[in-house]
């Protein structure tokens, strides 16, 4: 008995240790705590993990519930009055209350009553109930079920009047009638339009379910209760606390994810729904495959389970269609998938584009939606590319300007901070999500992008947001980001120095919000070429970042990717020891990572590899870059952008090698990657044109490789700029292939231009400035101007001899070119000295 | 016109009860319950039917005043409080248990069936837990875990803040956070279809 005692006690010591902890350190906690004691693990791993569950349970004291046993709701009864209707009969009872049929004597018609439960009824609700119903009551729309009227009873609980729809639910309706796909489709662009038309009044369904779909008798379907479940659900409840909290008390199936997980809800909240009614109406079926019979099982499915295509869906349907798997495949798999997004921001911006892209479909167009890529989860690589990426976003916010500054305004008048995360999606949401129809020329408005711009960053001059700081912090950043995609850098700092400082002054300096944004800060200033102000940044934040990633208030992602980030920085700057230390700490980390943001240290392996050969330690480089395509290939992750850089760079390697065949073929998978993922401008596919443009130079085939390079410094130049890293090392493939196909004074020219940038950002003595040197003594040889090469060859050499090794490729071929020059210049005797030197 | 408050004429007794229960009389608890009960039946229906609607129902304001109502103040101590609420959630749990299991028995089903159902969805095979099943969770878990059970009735039945819990059970307010987070995971586990022991 004492000993059974005691292991309780110490179960129950375990599990609340382990509920203050992240989780994310439970595996360890629970080695560490639990030892060989298997049972006694798996008990506390098994309690540990209904902490999401739990969330909300019993968080409500049962006084509510038991007010209501004590004085049981009196129910109205027949030819009863409630305000001016007289009730009819009960047609329906939910969660929250009752709903009647009712007669409204006055406009003679029939009307659907919904009374409150009256345990449900707070302070709040009448408040807000009060505040929303004239709002809702203006929305008017064939596919909407109005809102007539709202009042309190005598007994103070509120009640809605709303338009009465006798008709069957809209997924039945379908069932019962055999409906084409054609007509299926049909009636599901009407329910977007009424979605459409809300969304542009500010008014979220958030319960978007067949069941609040009713099909009139003349074939029109109305969306039932819009805005009435954020009337009874505020966003600021946390879900599963505005109700009594036994775990089964929501209904999840359309619940988007982030719903799910009680955060603050936008327009796309609505879309992932309609995207769940569509993918029923479409197949039958729930999205989600396994037989789910616990609440958290489906809100994981929600979550994290990415749903089958309907096309392979419909095929286990054991409903009775009119079509077959054939019509889905595709337009149809791909826009019901694009609408399910767990990602708010790569959902269909809104409804009407979602209806429309259904209309592309039907008449035949090419379709917004494609087949989810890892495209867009690169948010690194937006943050390496972000001139592009801004200037794409210009071009998509003009579209929706209008829509934004009105959003903006009313937020403005309604003081809701949730609302600046609406804000927010929508921006993030523009800017992720390009498309063909976004992107045709004809529709690039770009002054209306000024004109947004100037007249936002007006307001917060004037201080039009003042009072909301919360706001006035997201558009600083939103306005900033735009400057510089305008390459307007100069207002660009300004705003993003601003959002900087007010962070610190809302949150305080070493608040993890505030580190982020400096964080920020320091990657911009890096992109902007001031590495030693952006070194800076990061020397004062990593540190904090460190500690409060040991406390569990900055994620293991954030800093890995800052020190990834870093690491690139000192990389840049020619400190390659930091910069390999930052790139394993960065590495470290992977195991806390979650699996959908390990992407974000995806490269890490690769950089790290470059940075081992920047130390001379080619062969190790070369296993670890062989290691990370490996890594790649073993977890089957072949189609992402991220494997095609591990390519690339793997394919660098062994052109240096001289395994040539190997190379290419590394090379062109990488292109293979690229082409099919990636925008044609893209960073990385200029890096891959790069190291295919090194091998054929190695391998004599000038042409194919002037060709290469020539594009890739076309897309550094568009993209980075000339700080880019390898910028320099790719004007040396172009002006070595010029001086050797007879223009040496043009590749000298270029070739001085790489010795310049070298010289500019790196410290003396690094390798990449004897890379440069040497390939400038090589051209010089080539131009007979031997005493000029001499000293730029010799010291090269010597350097790379240091810093390299003797058996360096890097360092073979500078020696190679010193015996080439002595040849060529007749003093054989140095040649000979030089091409005797150990192997 | 309403039926007078049930505590008019029983303040003497109930104060009295809670003296002798602060004397060590065990069953003390017992005889002061049908008249908190009374008089909670009392306030709480007169809230609800003439209040006006933004008037919340408030569990522990509830409590509170059906106390001051009923016990002598120039006689009470803190303790006498404590006791009383422990008394209340104590009832408030018996009210609850009771009607569910009445309900259950019901081939119709209650109301109280529909609030935990809320919006039902046709993935819910079972049916899931209420007051009954979490009664009986509770008692299983009392077995291993008193305390932090005891937290439970005085939290979520009584709707008592843990600052007053800690008061009562004579520890500090973090342990009863502690606890309550503890129960909380416990029994929604036991509670979930599948994963609970019994």
């Amino acid at each position: 008995m004492e000993i059974l005692k005691t292991r309780a006690a110490r179960l129950a010591e375990l599990v609340k240790s382990g509920l203050e902890r992240d989780p994310r350190e439970w595996p360890s906690f629970l080695d560490e705590e639990c030892g060989s004691d298997a049972d006694l693990r798996a008990e506390v791993e098994s309690l540990l993990h209904f902490q999401q569950p739990a969330r909300g349970f019993l968080q409500q004291p049962a006084m509510q519930v038991a007010a209501r046993i004590l004085v049981p709701d009196r129910e109205p009864g027949p030819n009863e009055r409630i305000g001016d209707y007289e009730i009819i009969s009960l047609i329906g009872s939910g969660g929250m209350g009752d709903v009647y049929l009712a007669h409204d004597p006055k406009l003679r018609r029939q009307v659907a009553l919904k009374i409150v439960r009256r345990g449900m009824v707070t302070q709040d609700l009448v408040r807000r109930f009060q505040r929303e119903e004239q709002i809702l009551a203006g929305l008017n729309h064939p596919n909407i079920a109005r809102l007539y009227d709202g009042g309190v009873t005598a007994d103070g609980v509120p009640y809605f009047v709303m338009e009465y729809v006798d008709g069957p639910r809209l997924d039945h309706y379908c069932s019962e009638n055999g409906l084409s796909l054609l007509d299926r489709l049909a009636l599901f662009r009407k329910i977007c339009a009424a979605v459409t038309y809300a969304h542009q009044r500010l008014v979220i369904h958030r319960d978007i379910k067949p069941a609040n779909i009713r099909v009139a008798a003349d074939g029109e379907p109305k969306l039932l209760d819009f805005g009435i479940a954020k009337l009874l659900h505020p966003a600021t409840v946390p879900a599963g606390e505005e109700t009594m909290t036994f775990p089964a008390a929501m209904t999840p199936e359309y619940a988007s994810p982030e719903q799910l997980r009680g955060e603050a809800i936008a327009t796309t909240s609505d879309i992932y729904s309609l995207g769940v009614v569509l993918y029923r109406l479409l197949t039958g079926r729930s999205p989600y495959r396994t037989k789910i019979t616990r609440p958290d099982e489906l809100t994981r499915a929600i979550t994290e389970q990415d749903p089958e295509r309907p096309s392979v869906a419909i095929a286990k349907s054991t409903t009775h269609l009119s079509y077959h798997a054939k019509s889905l495949r595709g337009d149809l798999d791909n826009i019901v998938l694009m609408a399910m997004r767990k990602e708010p921001s790569r959902r269909y911006e809104s409804a009407a584009q979602f209806s429309t892209d259904i209309q592309r479909h039907l008449e035949g167009l090419p379709v917004v939606a494609r087949k989810d890529t890892f495209t867009y989860r690169a948010s690194k690589f937006v943050r390496r590319h972000r001139v592009a990426v801004a200037a794409a976003f210009l071009i998509l916010l003009s579209l929706v300007g209008g829509i934004i500054t009105a959003t903006w305004e009313a937020q403005a008048a309604r003081h809701e901070k949730a609302k600046a995360e609406d804000v927010k999606n929508a921006l993030v949401r523009m800017l992720n999500s390009s498309n063909p129809i976004a992107f045709s020329p004809q529709k690039n408005g770009q002054n209306t992008v000024k004109e947004i711009l100037d007249e936002t960053a007006n307001q917060l001059e004037t201080g039009e947001f003042s009072n909301q700081p919360e706001i006035k912090v997201e558009l600083e950043q939103i306005i900033a980001e735009c400057y510089y995609g305008q390459g307007n850098y100069a207002l660009a700092r300004k705003y993003d120095q601003e959002y900087l400082d007010l962070h610190r002054q809302l949150y305080g300096e070493n608040d993890t919000k505030t580190m982020a944004a400096s964080e920020r800060r320091a990657s911009m200033l890096f992109s902007e070429g001031k590495l030693a102000e952006s070194e800076k940044h990061y020397r004062k934040i990593l540190p904090l970042m460190r500690s409060e990633e040991r406390k569990g208030n900055v994620t293991a992602e954030s800093l890995a990717g800052a020190l990834e980030n870093f690491g690139y920085l000192r990389r840049t700057q020619g400190d390659s020891k930091e910069a390999e230390s930052l790139f394993r700490e960065s590495l470290a980390l992977s195991s806390k990572i979650p699996k959908e943001a390990l992407y974000i240290i995806g490269p890490t392996r690769s950089t790290l590899a470059s940075t081992l050969a920047d130390e001379g330690k080619f062969e190790e480089a070369l296993q670890t870059a062989r290691q990370a395509v490996a890594e790649y290939r073993q977890r089957g992750e072949t189609h992402t952008p991220n494997f095609g850089f591990t390519l690339t760079v793997l394919g660098g390697f062994l052109t240096e090698k001289g395994d040539y065949a190997e190379a290419d073929a590394s090379l062109n998978e990488a292109e293979a990657i690229f082409r099919k993922l990636l925008a044609p401008s893209n960073l990385w596919s200029g890096d891959n044109l790069r190291n295919q443009a090194i091998s054929y130079y190695e391998q004599g085939r000038y042409g194919e490789s002037l060709a290469k390079v020539t594009e890739a410094l076309q897309i550094y130049r568009e993209t980075f700029g000339v700080h880019y890293d390898t910028y320099p090392t790719a004007l040396i493939t172009q002006g070595l292939i010029l001086a050797k196909t007879g223009q040496p004074a043009e590749g000298e020219k270029i070739l001085r231009e790489a010795v310049k940038l070298r010289a500019a950002s790196l410290p003396k003595g690094h390798y990449w400035i004897a890379l440069a040197d040497s390939a400038l003594g090589e051209c010089l040889t080539i131009e007979s101007r031997y005493n000029e090469a001499e000293p730029l060859l010799v010291e090269s050499y010597e350097s790379l001899n240091h810093s390299q090794g003797t058996t360096n490729p890097r360092t073979q071929l500078a020696r190679q070119r010193l015996v080439t020059l002595y040849e060529d210049w007749d003093k054989p005797d140095a040649a000979r000295k030089y091409r005797a030197q150990p192997l | 016109m309403n039926a007078p408050s049930p505590a008019l004429g029983t303040q003497g007794e109930a104060t009295q009860i809670l003296q002798e229960w602060s004397a060590g009389d065990k069953d003390a608890p017992a005889r002061l319950m049908p008249l908190v009960y009374e008089e909670l039946r009392w306030r709480a229906a007169e809230y609800l039917r003439h209040e006006r609607a933004d008037h919340t129902l408030q569990a522990t304001a509830l409590v509170h005043e059906v106390y001051l109502k009923m016990v002598d103040q120039s006689r009470a101590t803190w303790k006498n409080e404590a006791h009383f609420s422990t008394v209340a959630a104590q009832l408030m749990r018996r009210i609850l248990v009771q009607y569910a299991r009445d309900h259950n028995r019901d081939k119709r089903g209650g109301k109280l069936e529909k609030l935990y159902l809320d919006q039902t969805n046709e993935l819910w095979e079972e049916r899931p837990p209420d007051f009954g099943a979490l009664d009986d969770a509770l008692e299983i878990f009392a077995m291993s875990f008193p305390r932090e059970s005891q937290v439970v009735v005085l939290k979520f039945f009584g709707g008592m803040e843990a600052r007053a819990i800690a008061e009562v059970l004579q520890v500090s307010e973090k342990t009863v956070l502690r606890d309550w987070s503890f129960a909380r995971v416990w029994l929604c586990r036991e509670l979930t279809p599948s994963h609970g022991n019994s």
